[in-house]
């Protein structure tokens, strides 16, 4: 056990690629141990990542790269715009809500980051805001990306933690924290703009007008309304709402907008591919660790072991969401949640927590693991676009991380907040 | 050789995953517009999806794109760290060839194991792995080389400055 670490420490380290970091402790502990045939990895490996639920992966990526490339994008940020563009902070305050907007398209946050931020950040500059906050909400507000469904990493949750948690509960828990969170954030800026003065809009909010962009934004508004609907009313599995939400996206970018041509299409479906065998490779070497942890009973004896420091169930949420807001600092959203929540589900079952609750909360705690430098994949998409650097913008980031941490704390204290909406669709007893 | 390589991996990426998204959507639509429901499509896609995935992490791995921490290896000056990178490679490819070895073992017998709702041998999607591992591997290879490269022009350029301070970089 204790070798299985080291040895996955030490090639993480060397800056071997996490998926073959997974890939080359199992065949050191197999040889070592001589517990199994090396025959059997790549026979896992296929289990890996031969799985129906699992397809709706790339599926999703691809639907939320079609409708980026068919423009639906900028009516979105229009609509949001007419909303609350007027408000003090008024462009960071259309960055937030277009990324929630935008959430229910994509299901993967850095999308969210590089979509939404190659289209609002030039403009934050040009209007005086300063680069390194630009950058910043970007990062911050393209979290609930993951959140709010539909939602790569909630897939990968539910795969995961083996069935214990169903894809369509998870979706729905999300909602309500997801809303909660942008508000949050918007709630901040609305401060920090006030202090420090950013600019203010001369432009008065308008019913009309918003009504008026509102019809432009319905396009891509209906996506999380299909995939949704679908879901909760029996039409179809969650891969096959990716699949329905691919097919509209063809069909809005085809026929309505006009803007996707074979070529375009050909490179989403290249683009998300390639996303997806990223995540996939990992899946594939994760359940070869995995299937060597249940052998040895891990999940067992971790939760015998945590039972000995607390029975407080409420603790245990606290004391893991720590756990893995740290591990985030140095690691990748995804990477941590392949490999920490075989580990983790059970013993949360163990204690007594809603299995949706749970995964939620540890969904949004890996997903803060995009902005926490020094390792911050979206914060670094998001400089990239303002022309800065992570090191600048290091102090800009702590607000916004002491926020979103505080609000996933009064969460996980109040599991209604995220049981409500499954409770009562009957996904939760 | 290396371009039409990635060209011709792309082009069947895009061929079998557009062909697995297809699939996903007949689904749907021939059991609520026709009534029907086509037996092989979920288990057809899900292992195009197979093939997808191991295609295209060839294709990622050319990119560089697989995640991996880089904080520990960026603090060692720029020797030590190309003799790191190149560690982590010999690594990679390490796992790759004994993947590649492994899954072809395997492959006799997946030859009598039969999809029954196709009628095919599980042997043509189990062929995944091992044409993945090659395909990495060759993508690979010239990084290694490009590596050993380096190492040495940087060791030819160091000679002086070492000789200079009196001391090791």
């Amino acid at each position: 056990m204790i070798l299985l670490a080291i040895c996955f420490a030490l090639t993480v380290l060397l800056g071997v690629p996490v998926a073959f970091c997974l890939g080359i402790t199992s065949v050191v502990f197999i040889l070592v141990t001589h517990k199994a045939s090396l025959m059997t990895i790549p026979t896992l490996m296929f289990g890996g990542i031969d799985s129906f639920p699992l397809m709706a992966i790339p599926l999703f990526i691809m639907a939320g790269f079609l409708v980026q490339k068919s423009g639906v994008l900028p009516k979105l940020v229009e609509f949001a715009d007419a909303l609350v563009g007027h408000l003090p902070g008024g462009l960071a305050h259309v960055n937030i809500v277009a990324s929630m907007f935008f959430a229910g398209v994509s299901g993967v946050a850095l999308a969210d980051t590089a979509a939404i931020g190659s289209m609002l950040i030039p403009p934050m500059i040009k209007e005086g805001y300063d680069r390194k906050f630009s950058a910043v909400v970007t990062a911050a507000s393209s979290i609930v990306g993951p959140i709010i469904p539909p939602s790569v990493a909630m897939i990968i949750y539910a795969y995961s933690a083996g069935g214990t948690v169903s894809v369509a509960g998870l979706f729905l828990s999300g909602v309500i924290p997801g809303i909660i969170l942008g508000l949050g954030m918007m709630g901040l800026t609305y401060i920090l703009s006030i202090r420090r003065s950013y600019p203010l809009s001369e432009e008065k909010f308008s019913f009309l007008n918003a009504l008026k962009k509102a019809k432009g934004a319905v396009l891509g508004l209906m996506v999380p309304l299909i995939i949704l609907g679908g879901i909760l009313s029996g039409m179809f599995t969650p891969t096959e709402a990716g699949g329905v939400a691919v097919a509209y996206a063809l069909i809005t970018g085809i026929l309505i907008t006009r803007k996707l041509t074979l070529k375009k299409i050909a490179s989403c479906f290249l683009e998300a591919s390639k996303t997806s065998a990223i995540v996939f490779m990992m899946l594939a070497t994760a359940k070869i660790i995995a299937w060597l942890l249940t052998i040895y009973q891990v999940p067992a004896k971790l939760t015998a072991m945590l039972m000995m420091i607390t029975t407080n169930p409420q603790i245990f949420l606290i004391m893991a969401m720590c756990i893995l807001l740290l591990i985030g600092f140095v690691l990748e959203a995804v990477a941590t949640m392949i490999m920490l929540v075989p580990c983790f589900a059970p013993v949360a079952i163990a204690y007594g927590i809603e299995p949706h609750h749970f995964g939620l909360l540890f969904v949004m705690t890996v997903q803060i693991a995009l902005i926490t430098p020094p390792v911050a994949l979206g914060l670094f998409v998001a400089c990239r676009l303002a022309k800065t650097t992570i090191e600048e913008v290091f102090a800009d980031i702590w607000p916004f991380l002491f926020l979103i941490f505080g609000i996933m704390i009064l969460i996980a204290l109040c599991p209604n907040v995220t049981m409500w909406l499954p409770r009562l669709f009957g996904y939760v007893p | 050789m290396f371009y039409y390589l990635k060209k011709i991996v792309e082009g069947l990426v895009i061929v079998c995953s557009a062909v697995m998204t297809f699939l996903v959507i007949i689904q749907v639509f021939c059991r609520y517009c026709l009534g029907v429901s086509i037996p092989f499509s979920e288990e057809l896609s899900r292992y195009l999806m197979v093939w997808v995935v191991f295609l295209a992490a060839g294709l990622a791995l050319k990119d560089d794109a697989h995640i991996s921490i880089k904080v520990l290896v960026d603090k060692f000056q720029e020797r030590r760290r190309l003799w790191l990178s190149l560690a982590a490679q010999i690594l990679l490819l390490a796992f790759l060839v004994l993947l590649l070895v492994e899954s072809i073992a395997l492959l006799p017998y997946q030859r009598v194991q039969i999809i029954t709702s196709m009628g095919i041998s599980i042997f043509w999607f189990y062929l995944a792995i091992p044409v993945g591992c090659v395909i990495m591997i060759l993508f690979l290879l010239p990084k290694m080389y490009q590596k050993v490269k380096e190492i040495l022009n940087k060791a030819n350029y160091e000679e002086p400055r070492k000789t200079l301070k009196g001391k090791r970089l």
